[in-house]
């Protein structure tokens, strides 16, 4: 039996470290690049026997994890960690040039693919999710790369691709549910109606709406006459009894639309199946919305020698941080910015674009230097630990409190920023501990003491520190005025500056192999062009910058500050207190902004409404619990609840029937609520719940999407394949947010809705400019619709017998028997579009038919089963 | 309670599918009526496979739907939906003692059962069908007609229609919706209203002589279980009919009814991508949290 047990040992210590020898063999730069190569397709890792090898070799841990005794198994996960994962695909993903981590995000994507196992697909679930590589969650790390310009972008993109597709609720935890448990991103009313379903389409009828002006379907309509039902209507049914849809001549786009119905269904019912065993409906109430977690575990678990450890073995580390920390911010967030650079910021002069934002963390937060820097911040943390069950992690708040200072003098609503990707960027990011910094700086001492290197490249991170400050300042401005400006200009620029931006960079990039040369690179390389960043502008003012003036603005900047920080301390206390006091119970991140109104006025207005809801509830007869004003509108509902459900167990002794009445309270509740929320978002800055956020990837996601015409048409595909993966989760949290699009959002949250919305806007106003466009775009779409629907129709014959793509026993009209296979010869002919056109061309007829696909999902999601009863009512 | 127990049997496939609910609530139903233990199964005739529709092409016919104020060739697609959900959310509301299913031959005509439990119309097995407006739900509340004109108050009887529209004067989209209407239907038999009658003799015989009233309403009742088991009053695939207890026919699935067991799950497909995944305790929000999660770095 021993022997047994260290046979297996030894076999998973020899699978795990054959993992690594095996991946150490692998290519560290693929040569497959077309344009718009975006992950490893079979025919692409046959071609490369190492891949192969090594995908056997995986396998084969995937058996041995299968069969394995539980002990045993977890001893070879164990291995395959922290002998694979950790010591070799983490630093393979921190590499030094764009290919290498491009390939390696690539590979990682195909192991995940290739992973049948599902233990074994756990460790490299936890891997992703819970490794933090120089104090960065490798996940972070990914979304971040999502916005990279190259090529790089569109493989993470992928292997987001992949991630979704798993219907992991722990990935999804982390990827998107995590922010929006709290609810924060919506409004009450919308709170409320988490659970309802669109019952008339009306979301359906919104995204269709965005279609381009010019677009065939809706040429069609205009005479649509043949477009209808004919159902027989009502009791008169002698008259007709005509079935089913007549079709207009142009069938495509009609079979078109009832394919992605068609879709919807099935994809919706997968999803469906798929997260059956999820552990929560995340409908807004189960997990609890108060119950935020502030981060992610495992934060305090890395112990000191570990610390101390990594940073000694890794050598780039020692170049960061050489300047006394405490000449630099000591208040919490600060701290927790320096440390947070600290440890990324090796990454940040390998990958600069990962970490475009790095910087900002420490302008973001200039702070007087006190000579107790460490100490004043670790009392100040401990007087902000004690509140009460945060709205958002502290990280967050903190980030949002900084950055209103910042802008102080420039009437800027703090909401303006946070729905930035940048700042969600940097909101992503783990804030490291201030004893974390603590700890790197004694290693630091060290480590720069032995070294001149360390010393010369500490200096320059310095001035890199400086410089991005001064972008930061910049940025921040240049936000606020692009904001000022119409969107239009802006983008416009915008997108000029990022053409000439990405040819810096690249150019800059090439030079950066000879790594010591830290200087040229820092001057050369600019913060990386964001797709659809707000400061591009100032990426240029930036550049001819001048050190000095910089450092002297920080400085001031950072006096500034202080003097906000003091009295703004107090009132950040009293205000705690106050919203203690508050029946709602939440605390509000308090702002300077807002402290300036007095607190009693947001009471006044409550305990007015107060006494209209305790007035209106006498008047139904019910004594109000003024108490729990918090709860007031789920107790109410749970009245009404519970009214209805005494309706329907004792109707056979019911008094009346009571629908019009029971309604009519509802709406006037509702109408109350509503006005009270106004009332109570006007006085305290129109923020209630806190920061409203959807987290860094789903903003990252529909920045890219915004983005549209300007993208490549592998990563269009790939963005709209994401969002209808996450279109067709079940969770009425993500889906609600996906396909809502009414008006009455949080204003700081950009919905997808209103991200269409603007592309359609663009699309608009670019095709208004090129009156030959309609044509050319309708030719390409005719042929492309023509093309996929031949390819269905073949798919069907050859699959006969198999799922018929149009069922002929639909209910409405035999479609199939309508509908002759168009013969080949039919198609038309693929036109001729300029080549500098295509991508746009397809851009937008993929506009247009991700509308539809988007419709098609709204609606079918608005018919399909209830997800969580019916899974709940199998156990 | 409101699905077709014989759903799978009948029901076709672009239709919303709930085999389980309704096997479960008919296993209820069975239950929860032992004073008839040997009801009579409803029976539906197959599927008309080679009845395709007609499809007729009129001109003339309804305009374009376009309630929602968009462009019109969606229009189909969104009243479908809209009926759709609405028969969603009735099996959602599982209510006691009433079947609806929609006609083979549109959308807009549903047909029902109700059963009656308790009270003055106990035993009481009424069919009925209910006709939308085919602009809903932007028009006025769907009609509610009985098959056989039951003696009731509020019941016409001549045409057999319900008075629905007391309850709902105005019909308000998302506000109102058809399982309310189903809803109404049966309350009317537990609480009888007299107030402005559809059926006068029976309001006043309701007042002034309870114990006539009653025997009429008995022998209503008894009239209506008679014409049980006719031919629907509707010639479609799809309408409701019953036929006397045929165990050669019924046995089995009465078996399948009380043996109710999910389908399988599907297959594991082997080699295939994993899907559907969670290491999430229950309760938790921290990803990884059971028990055997992997170890945390």
């Amino acid at each position: 039996m021993n022997s047994v047990c260290v046979f297996v040992c030894v076999c998973g210590q020899v699978l795990a470290t054959g993992l690594s020898g095996l991946y150490s063999s692998l290519p560290t730069r693929l040569q497959v690049y077309s344009e718009d190569w975006h992950c490893l397709d079979p025919a692409d890792w046959q071609q490369v026997p190492a891949l192969v090898h090594f995908l056997h070799s995986l396998d084969f841990c995937s058996a041995v994890t299968k069969v394995a005794h539980p002990s045993i198994r977890s001893q070879l996960l164990g291995y395959i960690y922290d002998g694979f994962l950790v010591p070799v695909l983490a630093p393979a993903l921190h590499k030094l040039t764009v290919e290498e981590v491009m390939t390696t995000t690539a590979y990682l994507d195909l192991f995940l693919r290739s992973i049948s196992e599902p233990a074994l697909l756990q460790i490299f679930l936890s891997f992703i999710l819970l490794h933090t590589h120089d104090n960065v969650y490798i996940l972070d790390t990914l979304v971040s790369r999502v916005n990279t310009p190259f090529q790089l972008g569109t493989v993470s993109l992928a292997l987001f691709r992949t991630l979704i597709g798993l219907f992991c609720e722990d990935v999804m935890l982390q990827l998107v549910f995590r922010y929006l448990i709290p609810c924060s991103h919506l409004s009450r009313r919308q709170r409320r109606s988490l659970k309802q379903r669109d019952c008339y389409s009306s979301s359906a009828a919104s995204f269709l709406l965005l279609m381009p002006s010019w677009c065939p379907v809706y040429l069609h309509s205009t005479n649509a006459r043949s477009e209808h039902i004919h159902w027989p209507k009502g009791a008169d049914l002698s008259v007709s009894d005509s079935v089913g849809y007549c079709r207009a001549s142009d069938f495509l786009m009609d079979v078109n639309y009832l394919h992605y119905l068609w879709d919807a269904r099935h994809t919706i019912a997968n999803a469906q199946r798929a997260c059956r065993f999820w552990s929560a409906p995340y409908d807004g109430t189960d997990p609890p919305a108060q119950e935020f977690r502030p981060d992610t575990p495992g934060d305090d678990i890395e112990d000191e020698e570990e610390l101390i450890h990594r940073i000694k073995s890794d050598s780039i580390f020692s170049l960061v941080i050489t300047s006394p920390p405490s000449a630099l911010s000591p208040t919490p967030s600060s701290l927790e910015a320096v440390s947070n650079r600290a440890g990324r910021a090796s990454s940040a002069l390998e990958l600069e674009w990962d970490d475009i934002f790095a910087g900002q963390d420490l302008c973001l937060s200039p702070s007087p230097s006190l000579p107790n820097g460490s100490e004043a911040a670790e009392s100040g943390r401990s007087k902000l630990s004690p509140t009460p069950p945060q709205v958002l992690p502290l990280h967050i708040q903190e980030m949002q409190r900084t950055a209103t200072k910042l802008v102080h003098g420039s009437y800027v609503e703090e909401s303006e920023f946070l729905d930035d990707v940048q700042v969600y960027d940097l909101v992503a990011r783990k804030d490291a501990k201030s004893a974390v910094l603590e700890r790197m700086r004694a290693a630091n001492q060290k480590a720069s003491g032995s070294s001149s290197k360390g010393l010369h490249v500490g200096s320059t991170t310095s001035t890199v520190l400086t410089t991005t400050g001064k972008t930061v300042m910049e940025t921040v401005n240049s936000i606020m005025s692009t904001r000022r400006r119409s969107e239009d200009e802006g983008r416009d620029e915008r997108r000029k500056s990022t053409d000439y931006e990405i040819t810096t960079t690249s150019e800059g990039y090439r030079n950066d192999e000879a790594n010591n040369e830290l200087e040229t690179i820092l001057e050369r390389v600019e913060p990386p062009p964001f797709t659809n960043s707000f400061n591009v502008e100032n990426h240029i003012i930036t550049k001819s910058g001048d050190c000095d003036e910089e450092r002297l603005q920080l400085k001031q900047n950072s006096e500034n500050t202080t003097r906000q920080m003091g009295p703004n301390q107090n009132t950040q206390s009293d205000l705690c207190l106050d919203t203690n006091s508050l029946p709602n119970g939440h605390c509000e991140p308090q702002t300077p902004h807002v402290s300036a109104n007095p607190p009693g006025s947001k009471a006044t207005k409550n305990s007015s409404f107060l006494s209209q809801y305790c007035e209106l509830m006498h008047s139904l007869g019910v004594e109000p619990d003024c108490d729990d004003m918090d709860d007031h509108h789920e107790t109410f509902q749970r009245r009404v609840q519970a009214l209805r459900q005494k309706l329907k167990e004792e109707d056979e002794f019911s008094t009346d029937f009571l629908w019009e009445e029971a309604e009519e309270e509802g709406e006037t509740m509702e109408e109350e609520e509503e006005k009270e929320e106004e009332r109570s978002s006007s006085a305290n800055g129109g923020r209630r719940h806190g920061v409203p956020c959807t987290g860094p990837f789903i903003s990252v996601l529909l920045s890219r999407l915004e983005n549209l015409l300007e993208n490549s048409i592998s990563v269009n595909l790939l963005l709209t394949g994401i969002l209808v993966q996450l279109v067709s989760y079940p969770q009425p949290l993500l889906r609600s947010f996906l396909l809502s699009t009414e008006l009455h959002s949080q204003p700081s949250v950009r919905t997808l809705h209103q991200v269409l919305v603007s592309v359609h806007a663009q699309i608009e106003r670019y095709v208004e400019d090129r009156p030959d466009y309609p044509a050319l775009v309708t030719q390409a779409w005719r042929f492309l619709l023509a093309k996929d629907q031949d390819c269905k129709f073949r798919e069907c014959l050859e699959s006969q017998g198999g799922f018929i793509v149009l069922d002929p026993s639909l209910p409405n009209g035999s479609l199939k028997k309508a509908l002759p296979l168009p013969p080949l010869s039919v198609l038309p002919p693929c036109p001729s579009i300029p080549p500098h056109a295509k991508s746009r061309v397809f851009a937008i007829v993929l506009f247009a038919e991700f509308l539809k696909e988007l419709a098609a999902f709204a609606q079918e999601q608005s018919i399909a089963p209830d997800w969580w009863e019916e899974f709940e009512s199998r156990d | 309670m409101t699905s077709n127990p014989f759903w799978s049997m009948s029901a076709n496939p672009s239709r919303k599918q709930r085999p389980d609910n309704g096997e479960q609530s008919g296993h209820g139903e069975q239950r929860g009526s032992p004073a008839r233990p040997h009801f009579p199964k409803k029976h539906l005739p197959p599927i008309p496979k080679n009845t395709a529709p007609v499809t007729k092409h009129s001109p003339a016919g309804t305009p374009a739907q376009s309630a929602n104020g968009t462009h019109a060739s969606y229009g189909p697609f969104y009243l479908e939906y809209s009926l759709l959900a609405e028969f969603t959310l009735v099996i959602k509301q599982k209510l006691p003692g009433i079947y609806v299913q929609p006609s083979y031959k549109s959308a807009l005509m549903w047909f029902g059962v109700i059963f009656i439990r308790h009270g003055l119309y106990q035993d009481g097995v009424f069919k009925f069908t209910v006709y939308i407006p085919d602009n809903y739900p932007d028009g006025q509340c769907p009609k509610l007609v009985f098959d056989i004109p039951v003696f009731h108050p509020l019941v016409d009887p001549v045409s057999g229609e319900l008075d629905v529209r007391r309850a709902f004067t105005k019909w308000r989209r998302n506000h109102n919706h058809i399982w309310q209407v189903l809803m109404y239907a049966r309350t009317v038999f537990y609480k009888i209203n007299t107030a402005e009658p559809l059926n006068p003799e029976a309001a006043v015989l309701y007042e002034k002589d309870v114990q006539l009233f009653k025997s009429k309403v008995v022998d209503s009742v008894k009239l209506c279980n008679s014409h049980l088991f006719d031919q629907p009053k509707i010639d479609d695939p799809y309408a409701i009919s019953f036929s006397p207890w045929n165990p050669a026919v019924h046995e089995e699935a009465k078996e399948r009814m009380f043996a109710y067991k999910r389908r399988p799950e599907e297959q594991q497909h082997k080699g295939m991508q994993v899907s559907g995944l969670s290491w999430v305790k229950p309760g938790s929000t921290q990803p990884f949290s059971k028990d055997d999660s992997p170890p945390q770095n």
